[in-house]
């Protein structure tokens, strides 16, 4: 059953050459197009497609404006066509707050060097939203965790964990925002945050978790100290490690190897967190394409930390944790409104 | 991918980037008179934006380089942190004179260079917040305005008078006692302000733009954001439209020419037989042929917003370069008229615009002086009337003066004393036609050359159109094109002169009348008739046309076919009249290329040649020449 999507962007030019890139894919097929907000949501309304494409600046009604209208009428998968600027951070971290649900770069060459990679990937992602079957809302579903046979949250002992490590992908933004948003700002615990986004991203998106957050978040810096209650993001584009020196433990930040898939990678981060705190860190795993975490989660397993994955049905994409869930690497399964007040309570 | 479809790409990027940039002329010249309105600022970012966009997805990066920075300064404008002014608007204008320059070198198959360090590095300028409005000695302790002329405390108030900038005029002597502590006005606040500042416009400005940035939440609850002046376009319809080589259209043009010839045919072979069965077909092809005809025919119509989009850019840089203000109206953007007509009216159209802003509009000075306002007004405007497409352009300046016209034209050697006594006001004007006639002493840049109005109207007659010129000196001109819609196919009355066929292209016809010739009179040594109680000049086709040695015979009654020519009626003598017909006309051969008066040829329904008359050129040729012979 193939996916349908809707294609919205003012330039006609741009709508062709999406449509060109979806349709070469047998299991996409491009429902239609609007030129811009107004007939975004019309379209919506009339064709149902399974995903969006959506771009921001477009006359009548932008794009932001038509995802939150969108959202709140028949709320549909939507991803972003972003501008990797500055401006275009901005615009795309608004448009994930109201509501899109992941976005791509507007550049090929800015999705992967190789324009039939940049190709294959946009195609995987369109398919992978289009296929989530129920549509996700964002509001909060209070006790879904019992719901849906989440193990209890297992009591141990208080003060046993001297880090907590985060990572998501698509969805990520939003997720991040709903669990960090529930810590109190006395967090005794340092945390390290790695989120799938591009360089210029990162820097915004650090700051408005901290606008919005009582805890301290910041993007880390090569040679940061871990302080509690203060959460670094690693920067788009690059790895964050830990180096554990006899005076203490350090952040590095390093530039991406060629093999290195994801920059920022969980498992890069996940790994080095497992040598530099044995036995004593609390991951999470949140939403995400793919199954970067799984062998970073296994280190940390491995070694003693404990490891939490967010539950399919509050995911965007149920990917990563998945991935950790089915490798027997969860120790819970949680759902996305109680992560947050998990981590208050356990730490 | 095959080199074939690469290039598919580019052309669908060229025409989209194309038509965005063709408007962004006519935006851009906008914004400068209106450099507050949000939507049109937002419009303009917008083009830049998606031609970068486009640009990227080709790499074609000298392009992305050059609208990436023009994007940034349309950003910041539209943020409110700059305002546009005239050097501004140079850097951009230079800036998409440079995006054309690069859509030609790509249709040409050429490589993009890299785009000037210069430009880029201005525009990279443009991209800073604006120096702050007030300029004193002590920049740094510029005090804070505030937002609301009331929340002013005492101190703020003193701080104020403290800035003012030596250059500005002092306060009034009531703003200036308020200041030892006393209430001030709001009236004298603002005058303050007003002499601080030095252009009360930018105080206001801020407040028309509305918040740029949407924050969660907020917007659901505000109205939805004014339309923008871009029309949202039927992408469902648009999608499904199909690129057709304009040789294509031209082709099929043809064939539907030579269908209507034959239909004529048929349609007269009809008449002639009596099979009832045959006649029901030949009116069922005589009707699908005619709607083949108009749908054909609309597949070439273009609006004439193509041609009228680089228009006030052209009035803008002219208007500037000779410091003249002048505001150009365009009106009926939206009328169709076939691709050939869009393409052949361009450079005519140009000339005359150009003329009106050079000639027509007089400097502010000049204008204040006669109490017109400092700002002229040239408008330009198309409608459709019927099968022809009327196009006006007017000025409010200084009008032509029909005396120094003639006075031009004997110190020219065009014409003698007495001819040009003779002539008529309206004779006056089209002496402007004639070549080499200029009236600019000197020969500027801009025209004054002498050879842009005959070249106009030869132009204008080659598309079987005519120009007219209205005009009052002091108050203005109005130029008047009528061009018919189609080149190729026209509605004509056939008529008998002597054992001749000719055809007289419908739109001139005003009436056919029977007439007795008997009664006649002479004015001028001009033969009339009086039709109505008005004089008509006649005269007798076959003088002109049959070189039978007929020269002074006139007919005693007659069909007169009365035409409309220049603004003129007369009245043509024909030998007969045979009936309306729709020809398509082929161009004169080799021979008779050239013959005054003559138009084309055409096949008649009954599969004779028929030439057409050019009726202006008739009446040039002839109309004079008859009037001497008959004196002589």
């Amino acid at each position: 059953m193939s996916v349908r999507a809707l294609i919205v962007d003012d330039s006609g030019f741009f709508r062709r050459r999406i449509a060109e890139i979806l349709e070469a894919d047998p299991l996409i097929e491009v429902a239609g197009f609007a030129a811009n907000g107004m007939e975004a949501i019309e379209r919506t309304a009339q064709l149902r497609p399974d995903v969006i494409t959506m771009d921001i600046e477009m006359p009548v009604l932008d794009g932001i404006n038509a995802v939150r209208r969108i959202m709140a009428s028949r709320p549909t998968p939507i991803l972003m066509f972003s501008s990797l600027t500055h401006e275009g951070a901005q615009a795309t971290l608004d448009a994930l707050d109201a509501g899109a649900m992941d976005y791509l770069p507007k550049r090929l060459e800015d999705i992967s060097r190789d324009h039939n990679e940049a190709k294959r990937r946009l195609c995987a992602r369109v398919r992978a939203l289009g296929l989530r079957s129920s549509t996700h809302r964002r509001s909060e579903v209070p006790g879904t965790g019992a719901e849906h046979g989440a193990q209890p949250v297992v009591a141990r002992a208080a003060g046993n964990y001297r880090l907590v490590l985060i990572g998501a992908s698509t969805g990520g933004p939003v997720a991040l925002r709903q669990v960090l948003s529930k810590l109190p700002g006395d967090f005794p615990l340092p945390l390290l945050l790695v989120q799938h986004m591009p360089a210029s991203f990162t820097p915004a998106f650090a700051q408005r978790l901290n606008d919005l957050c009582a805890i301290t978040v910041r993007e880390a810096r090569d040679g940061d100290v871990l302080q509690p209650g203060t959460a670094l993001l690693a920067p788009g584009g690059r790895q964050m490690q830990l180096d554990a020196k006899r005076d203490g433990v350090v952040v590095r930040i390093r530039d991406s190897e060629i093999s290195q898939h994801y920059h920022p990678s969980l498992d890069v981060t996940f790994v080095s967190a497992a040598v530099a705190f044995p036995g004593k860190v609390l991951a999470v795993v949140l939403t995400g394409m793919g199954a970067d975490g799984r062998e970073g989660a296994r280190a940390l397993k491995g070694n003693g930390s404990t490891v939490w994955a967010q539950d399919e049905a509050s995911c965007a994409i149920y990917g990563m944790p998945m991935a950790v869930a089915e490798a027997g690497l969860a120790d819970q399964v949680i759902s996305l409104s109680d992560i947050g007040s998990a981590l208050a309570r356990k730490v | 991918m095959a080199i074939d479809a690469d290039d598919k790409i580019l052309q669908d990027f060229l025409v989209e980037a194309g038509e965005i940039v063709e408007n962004l002329g006519r935006q851009l010249v906008e914004l400068e008179s209106r450099p507050g309105d949000y939507d049109l600022l937002n419009a303009v970012f917008r083009a830049f934006h998606t031609i970068k966009g486009g640009a990227g997805f080709l790499n074609l990066n000298p392009l992305v380089d050059l609208c990436h920075r023009s994007e940034d300064v349309f950003n910041v404008l539209r943020q409110g942190k700059r305002m546009i002014d005239a050097g501004l608007m140079d850097v951009i204008l230079q800036a998409v004179d440079v995006v054309n320059a690069m859509f030609q070198a790509l249709k040409a198959g050429n490589e993009l260079a890299p785009v000037d360090m210069q430009l880029l590095t201005r525009l990279e300028l443009l991209v800073q917040p604006a120096e702050p409005v007030m300029q004193s000695p002590a920049a740094q302790d510029q005090p804070q305005l505030p937002g609301n002329a009331d929340d002013l405390t005492d101190q703020e108030f003193e701080a104020l008078l403290k800035a003012l900038p030596p250059s500005a005029p002092p306060p009034q002597a009531g703003v200036a006692n308020a200041g030892q502590g006393g209430e001030i006005t709001d009236a004298e606040f603002e005058a303050l302000l007003d002499a601080l500042q030095g252009a009360p416009t930018e105080k206001n400005q801020p407040r028309r733009m509305p918040a740029v940035k949407s924050v969660s939440g907020e917007i659901v609850n505000e109205p939805l954001p004014a339309v923008s002046s871009a029309a949202p376009s039927a992408t469902a319809v648009a999608e499904s439209t199909v690129r057709v080589d304009t040789r294509r259209l031209d082709d099929i043009m043809n064939m539907v020419g030579e269908l209507v010839l034959v239909r004529n045919r048929l349609v007269t072979l009809k008449a002639a037989t009596g099979d009832e069965q045959m006649a029901a077909a030949v009116a069922n092809i005589d009707v699908v042929t005619a709607n083949l005809q108009i749908a054909v025919m609309k597949t070439r119509m273009q609006p004439i917003k193509k041609v009228f989009g680089r228009f006030p850019r052209v009035v803008r840089d002219l208007a500037r370069s000779l410091g003249k203000e002048v505001v150009l109206e365009l009106q009926g953007e939206d009328t169709d008229l076939d691709k050939n007509l869009v393409e052949a009216l361009a450079d005519p159209l140009v000339h005359l615009v150009r003329n009106a802003v050079d000639h027509g509009v007089e400097t502010p000075e000049g204008r204040q002086a006669s109490g017109k306002s400092g700002a002229g007004c040239v408008l330009l405007a198309a409608s459709q009337e019927g099968d022809h497409i009327r196009i006006v352009i007017a000025d409010d300046g200084a009008g032509m003066d029909p005396e120094m016209l003639r006075r031009k034209a004997v110190e020219k050697g065009v014409l003698d004393s007495d001819a040009a006594a003779r002539l008529g006001r309206e004779d006056c004007y089209g002496l402007i036609f004639l070549p080499g006639f200029s009236t600019k002493n000197e020969i500027t840049d801009v025209s004054g050359r002498g050879v842009g109005m005959d070249v106009v109207k030869t132009r204008i007659t080659q598309l079987n159109g005519t120009i007219d010129i209205e005009s009052e000196p002091g108050k203005g001109t109005r130029m008047i094109i009528r061009v018919p819609l189609t080149l190729a196919i026209m509605p004509t009355l056939m008529v008998m002169v002597g054992t001749q066929i000719f055809a007289l292209p419908l739109t001139c016809v005003a009436e056919i009348l029977q007439l007795d010739l008997k009664k006649h009179s002479s004015i001028d040594g001009q033969r009339v008739v009086m039709v109505r109680d008005h004089p008509l000049p006649i005269f007798y086709l076959r003088h002109w046309l049959s070189g039978d040695g007929s020269g002074q015979l006139w007919p005693e009654s007659g069909h007169v076919v009365i035409v409309a020519a220049g603004g003129q009626r007369v009245g043509f003598i024909v030998d007969g009249l045979i009936g309306q017909e729709e020809v398509v006309i082929k161009p004169l051969g080799a021979l008779l290329q050239g013959t005054s008066g003559l138009a084309g040829a055409t096949i008649t329904g009954n599969g004779r040649m028929a030439l057409i008359l050019d009726v202006p050129g008739l009446m040039r040729t002839y109309g004079r020449g008859a009037r001497q012979s008959e004196v002589a």
